[in-house]
């Protein structure tokens, strides 16, 4: 069996997790298990949309904008917002501070915010879903070959 | 003919103490668990939903919005207003204290 080589998005969600997990708190990649307040404040990290573009990129080669989504999590007694707001900065820090991602894109920027809170509960939640796009090449044939 | 003084049957046995203003009683501890801001169905949050259902008449005066109280040893906030169940007993959603 030959060996595939992970996508470039796929590096870069790596590279996310990676960086993220730099902070003071722990950051998961597409994890689809509940997290209990305990396990609270963490980021999880998801892929999102992706768009190429054939139109400026010379033979051979496709650009990408490629989107992720941050989901800043936590859970507070009160004023929930304040808890999730260290993850933020300290993971914008983290993402932006080479907006390359080690090499693999050519730049990296927000595309959006969203709050979502709930609260009836023991504890109140929130997650600040924080959407990061990202522009890279790949070779048209093959999405796991980097064309810088 | 059931009455009043009767609603305390319901809790003797399987009610947990609750205090409140100085006064012990007993209530039923439920603590169902919710999962809360999934992400299109997962990596949500599971937390407990505690609430303690009391009988209308348990204490003179009956806690209120953001009361302090402690239900078997913990110490809560009364969450928000009760809700009558059937005109006996109050269910009232607790929030942790830290």
């Amino acid at each position: 069996m030959p060996t595939i080589n992970p996508s470039v998005q796929s590096q870069i969600l790596d590279a996310v997790v990676a960086a993220l997990n730099t902070t003071q708190w722990l950051a998961y990649r597409t994890r689809m298990a509940s997290f209990k307040p305990d396990q609270l404040p963490a980021f999880n990290v998801l892929p999102d949309d992706g768009e190429p573009d054939y139109a400026e990129s010379y033979s051979g080669s496709v650009d990408w904008k490629f989107r992720f989504r941050v989901r800043c999590m936590a859970a507070a007694v009160n004023e929930v917002d304040k808890a999730v707001d260290p993850l933020f900065v300290a993971g914008s820090q983290a993402i932006l501070s080479d907006p390359t991602l080690g090499g693999l894109a050519r730049i990296t920027r927000y595309a959006g915010q969203k709050w979502e809170r709930e609260g009836d509960a023991d504890y109140d939640q929130c997650a600040l879903v924080v959407t990061f796009e990202t522009e890279f090449g790949t070779s048209r044939g093959d999405p796991s070959v980097l064309v810088p | 003919m059931f009455g009043d003084a009767d609603l305390g049957v319901f809790t003797a046995d399987m009610g947990v103490p609750v205090l409140f203003g100085g006064v012990m009683v007993k209530g039923i501890l439920n603590k169902p668990i919710a999962t809360k801001l999934a992400d299109e169905g997962f990596g949500g949050i599971s937390v407990q939903q505690t609430t303690i259902e009391l009988p209308y008449n348990a204490f003179t005066t009956m806690p209120e919005q953001g009361a302090a109280i402690v239900v078997n040893g913990i110490s809560y906030t009364v969450a928000d207003e009760a809700a009558d169940i059937d005109g006996a007993f109050l269910r009232y959603p607790l929030k942790a204290v830290s």
